[in-house]
C-alpha cells in the first residue's frame, strides 16, 4: 500500500485521522507510532517482521548509550555498532532492490540514515534522549516521511503545540497539503513516468534530436513532481498528525547556482550530508584538494540516495564538478551578472544532469548527448511524433506546474486574502479528489 | 486556513470514504475474498461511488487533447477498435520454431503454417499517420517467422487477401477477430494452399444471428467511440449433419448437431455463438463432405472461429486442438498418424502472447 492508493485515502488515512483525533492528548502519539508500524505492515508485509526488531534494537541501544552517557569507551562503542548497523541495513536493502526490484528501500533508508543522525547526535549531546518507544518510533517511521523522506533530526522534529495540533484548520490545511502532493504524484509524475517509458523504448529503437531533447524534459519534469509531491504528502500528513515537518524540495531548476540547486533538490537529504560527512571531514585547514573530495564525496552520497546504481553516481560527480567550478572561479562572475542568466545556466546543466539520472543502463546518457546535438540522428522520428501527439495536453500542464507561479499565487493569497485563499483551496481540493479517484480506480 | 474551508476538505474525504464503505457493506456478496492489499484495493475500486463517471473522466479528458491509444487499444476513425500487437521475444519465435519443427521431425510430416495478421495492421489506414507507423510490422514479423522454418513447413500467407478485402467488414469492430467474412477469405487461401476445391460464397446461406452487440474490446469509455458488431453464420447445405464434439480436460464431452448457436443470450461472449465456444479439443465429422474423405488435425487459437466452419465442408473429420487449454491426458489420445494434413493455425495476437508448444511432445 502506497499513498497512490484507494485503499490508503478512503480507508487507512479517514480511520488514522479519526482514531487520533479522538485519542486522549497523552496517547496521541501512540497512536501515530502504532498507524505508521501498521503502515509499514501494509505498504512491505514482508520486511514488518524485520523493520519492527530494528526499532526496537535501535530504542534499546538509545537506551544504552544512556546509560552509559558517562563511560566514553563504551558510548564509542555503541555508536559504532549502531552506525555499522544502519550502514548495513542500507547496503542490503538496496543492493536487494537494485537484484530483485522488488521493493522500494526509502522505508529503509530514511529510518537508518534518520537513526545515524540521531545516534551521532546523541554522541556529541545534540540530541536527547526519547523516554518513550511510541515518541522514538515517531520520530525514526512516522508514516508520512517513509516514502521519500524528508529526513529529520531529532533537534528539528517539531510537534505543534497542542492548541493547534489538535484543530479541525490544522487537519484540513494538512489533507490540503496531502491532496495536492498526491495529486501532483498520481496525476502528472505517473503518466509523465509512463510517458518517459515510452520515450526510452522509442528511442531505444531509433534515437532522434527531438526525442532526445524530450525525454531530458519528460525526466525532469517526473522527478520534480514525484519529489514535490512526496514532500508535499509528508508535510501535509505531518500537519495532520501534528508535526510540522522541514521543506525537502523548493523549485530546483529554478535556482541560481548548481550549488543551490543542491540545496534545492531532496535538501534534507543534502543537508543531512552536509553535517554528518562534509563538516566532519573538514578541518580547520580547508585545503582546496580537501573541499574537491568532500564536494564530490557528498554529491555521489546524494546521487546514491537513490540507489547504488553507476548512473546515480556518475550524476553526483557531475553536479559535483560543476559546484567546484562555482566555488573557484565562477562565483564571482555569477554574482555580476543579472539572476536570470544565472538561472538559465543552472537550468540547462541541471536539466543535462537528467539525463545521466535517467540513464538507467551506463552509457545510454552518452548516445542520448550525441542525439541531442544531432550527431548521426535524424531531427525527429515518426515515433516520437506520435507520442508528442498523444500527450500535448499532459506536456502543457506538467510545464506550467513546474513552473512556480501557481505557487507563489497560493502563498501571495494565503498572505493577503486569507478568504479567498481558503475558496482556492477547497476547490483545489476538490477538483484534485475528483481527478485522483479517477486515475486510481 | 478558515475553519469552514478545512472542514469541507476534511468533509470531501469522509463523505467519500463513507460512500464506500455504505456500498460494500450494502452489497449481498462478502466483503473480501480473503485480507490483502490487492482484495482490498479491487474492492474498494468497485464501491466508488459514480464509479463509471470516475472512470471515463480523465480518459475523457485525453480523448479531447487528442489521445487515440488507450492502454493497448487504438479508436479507429471508421468505429473499429484496433488491439496494438506488441513485437513478440525472439524466444517466442525460437521457441515456436523449434516445438514445431521437432513436432513434424518426430511425426515425418510436413505441416501447414498459418499466421493471421490482426486488424490494427490490416485496417491501419484508421489510425492516424503518426500512430500508424507506430505500429508493430505484423507482415515482417510473419516473412520472418516463415523464413525461420526453412521451406520444413508449408506456410500461407494471407495478409495480402485481407489487406485486399481491407474495406469489407472482415474484423469485428470491438472484438480482435476476422468476422466469418473475413474467415471466408482466409478459408479461400487455406484452399488453395492444402489443394483443395473451395466452395463458393454463393453456395453458403448467411443468417445473422446477434446484432448491435459490443465485443471485449469495448469498455465503458470505449463503446462511445466505437460501432457495435454483428455476427452472421454461413451454412453450407452439407453442413447441416456435422456432429462436434467438444473435448474437456476432466474426460467429459458435450456433443452438438450444429457448428452453430442461435440463442445469443447464453454467452456474454457473443463470438462464441460459434461452436458454442472452443473447447480444449474439438473434433469436428462431416458425413457429406466434398471431395475426398480426408481429415486434418488442426492446432489453432479462438480465430478458428472466423474460418474454421467454411473447411467442414471440404473434411470429412477435423480435430480442434486448442494448446493453450489443452492438457496432456487429452493431448495424448490424439495420433498424427490418424490424419492426412496438419494445420498450425494462429493469429499474430495470440501467437505473440505465447502458445504452449511444449504440449506437442504429448501428442502421439
Amino acid at each position: 500500500m502506497g499513498f497512490n492508493s484507494l485503499t490508503f485515502l478512503y480507508l487507512f488515512l479517514p480511520a488514522a485521522l479519526i482514531l487520533f483525533n479522538i485519542a486522549p492528548k497523552k496517547l496521541k502519539n501512540s497512536v501515530v507510532a502504532a498507524v505508521s508500524l501498521g503502515f509499514i505492515g501494509f505498504s512491505q508485509p514482508e520486511n514488518f517482521v524485520f523493520f519492527l526488531a530494528d526499532i526496537i534494537l535501535l530504542f534499546i541501544l538509545s537506551k544504552a548509550m544512556s546509560a552509559n552517557f558517562e563511560k566514553a569507551k563504551i558510548k564509542r562503542a555503541l555508536l559504532v555498532f549502531a552506525i555499522a548497523f544502519n550502514a548495513a541495513v542500507i547496503i542490503v536493502f538496496s543492493v536487494s532492490n537494485q537484484l530483485s526490484g522488488g521493493f522500494s528501500p526509502f522505508a529503509a533508508m530514511v529510518i537508518s540514515f534518520t537513526a545515524i543522525g540521531y545516534f551521532v547526535d546523541f554522541y556529541k549531546g545534540e540530541a536527547e534522549e526519547f523516554s518513550s518507544f511510541s515518541d522514538f518510533v515517531v520520530f525514526l517511521a512516522f508514516f508520512g516521511k517513509l516514502s521519500r523522506g524528508p529526513l529529520i533530526r531529532a533537534k528539528n522534529l517539531k510537534f505543534l503545540p497542542s492548541s493547534e495540533k489538535f484543530s479541525l484548520s490544522e487537519t484540513g490545511n494538512g489533507l490540503y497539503f496531502f491532496i495536492r502532493g498526491l495529486g501532483k504524484y498520481v496525476v502528472l509524475a505517473l503518466p509523465l513516468a509512463k510517458l518517459h517509458e515510452n520515450l526510452l523504448a522509442s528511442n531505444s529503437e531509433e534515437i532522434s534530436v527531438i526525442g532526445a531533447w524530450l525525454d531530458m524534459v519528460v525526466f525532469s519534469m517526473m522527478i520534480f513532481f514525484d519529489l514535490s509531491g512526496f514532500c508535499d504528502m509528508a508535510r501535509g500528513l505531518g500537519r495532520c498528525f501534528g508535526m510540522d515537518l522541514p521543506q525537502n524540495f523548493y523549485f530546483p531548476f529554478q535556482s541560481p547556482s548548481v550549488s543551490d540547486f543542491l540545496d534545492r533538490f531532496n535538501m534534507t537529504v543534502t543537508g543531512f550530508f552536509r553535517h554528518y560527512v562534509y563538516d566532519v571531514l573538514r578541518n580547520d585547514k580547508n585545503s582546496r584538494p580537501q573541499f574537491i573530495v568532500n564536494t564530490v564525496l557528498i554529491s555521489m552520497l546524494c546521487g546514491i540516495w537513490f540507489g547504488i546504481e553507476m548512473n546515480f553516481i556518475i550524476w553526483g560527480i557531475y553536479i559535483a564538478v560543476f559546484v567546484i567550478i562555482e566555488e573557484l572561479f565562477l562565483n564571482r562572475l555569477l554574482k555580476k551578472i543579472p539572476v536570470t542568466f544565472t538561472r538559465i545556466y543552472t537550468f540547462a546543466v541541471t536539466m543535462f544532469s537528467m539525463v545521466i539520472f535517467s540513464s538507467s543502463e551506463t552509457g545510454f546518457f552518452l548516445t542520448s548527448f550525441k542525439a541531442m546535438f544531432g550527431i548521426d540522428v535524424p531531427i525527429i522520428t515518426d515515433g516520437t511524433s506520435y507520442i508528442v501527439s498523444q500527450n500535448v495536453l499532459l506536456l502543457m500542464v506538467g510545464a506550467f506546474f513546474m513552473l512556480s507561479l501557481f505557487s507563489m499565487f497560493i502563498n501571495y493569497l494565503r498572505k493577503k486574502s486569507p478568504a479567498l485563499y481558503s475558496t482556492v483551496a477547497v476547490l483545489e481540493s476538490a477538483l484534485l479528489i475528483i481527478f485522483i479517484t479517477a486515475e486510481l480506480i | 486556513m478558515k475553519k469552514l474551508a478545512a472542514f469541507l476538505i476534511v468533509a470531501m474525504v469522509l463523505t467519500m470514504s463513507t460512500a464506500m464503505l455504505k456500498n460494500i457493506f450494502s452489497a449481498e456478496k462478502p466483503f473480501l475474498e480473503e485480507l490483502s492489499f490487492e482484495e482490498i484495493e479491487h474492492t474498494l475500486s468497485e464501491n466508488v461511488p459514480f464509479r463509471e463517471e470516475f472512470s471515463g473522466l480523465m480518459d475523457t479528458i485525453r480523448y479531447f487533447s487528442g489521445v487515440r491509444h488507450f492502454e493497448d487499444i487504438y479508436i479507429g476513425s471508421e468505429g473499429s477498435l484496433l488491439l496494438d500487437i506488441k513485437k513478440p521475444t525472439s524466444r517466442i519465435f525460437s521457441s515456436a520454431k523449434n516445438y514445431i519443427l521437432g513436432f513434424s521431425e518426430k511425426n515425418q510430416i510436413r505441416p501447414y503454417v498459418m499466421l493471421i495478421p490482426s486488424a490494427s495492421v490490416i485496417l491501419q489506414q484508421e489510425i492516424d499517420n503518426f500512430s500508424g507507423k507506430d505500429i508493430y510490422n505484423q507482415r515482417n514479423m510473419i516473412n520472418n517467422m516463415y523464413s525461420e522454418f526453412e521451406g520444413k513447413v508449408r506456410t500461407t500467407d494471407i495478409y495480402q487477401t485481407l489487406y485486399d478485402h481491407r474495406g469489407e467488414y472482415i474484423f469485428y469492430h470491438t472484438e480482435n477477430l476476422p468476422t466469418s467474412l473475413g474467415g471466408y477469405y482466409i478459408y479461400g487461401e487455406l484452399c488453395n494452399r492444402l489443394g483443395i476445391e473451395q466452395n463458393k460464397m454463393d453456395s453458403f446461406s448467411a443468417i445473422y444471428a446477434a446484432h448491435g452487440f459490443y465485443g471485449s474490446l469495448a469498455t465503458d469509455f470505449l463503446k462511445q467511440y466505437s460501432s457495435p458488431d454483428f455476427i452472421s453464420f454461413y451454412e453450407h447445405e452439407k453442413n447441416k449433419n456435422v456432429i462436434l464434439e467438444h473435448r474437456k480436460n476432466d474426460g467429459s464431452v458435450r456433443i452438438s448437431e450444429s457448428l452453430f448457436v442461435f440463442n445469443e443470450n447464453n454467452f456474454t461472449d457473443k463470438t462464441d455463438m460459434i461452436f458454442g465456444g472452443i473447447s480444449p479439443v474439438m473434433e469436428i465429422t462431416s458425413p457429406e463432405s466434398i471431395g475426398e474423405r480426408k481429415s486434418i488435425l488442426i492446432f489453432g487459437d479462438e480465430s478458428a472461429k472466423s474460418w474454421l466452419p467454411f473447411l467442414v465442408t471440404n473434411f470429412e473429420r477435423i480435430t480442434f486442438v486448442e494448446l493453450n487449454l489443452a492438457e496432456e491426458k487429452l493431448l495424448s489420445r490424439i495420433s498424427v498418424s490418424d490424419y492426412d494434413h496438419v494445420l498450425f493455425a494462429y493469429s499474430t495476437s495470440a501467437f505473440v502472447s505465447g502458445i504452449d508448444f511444449e504440449k506437442l511432445e504429448f501428442i502421439g
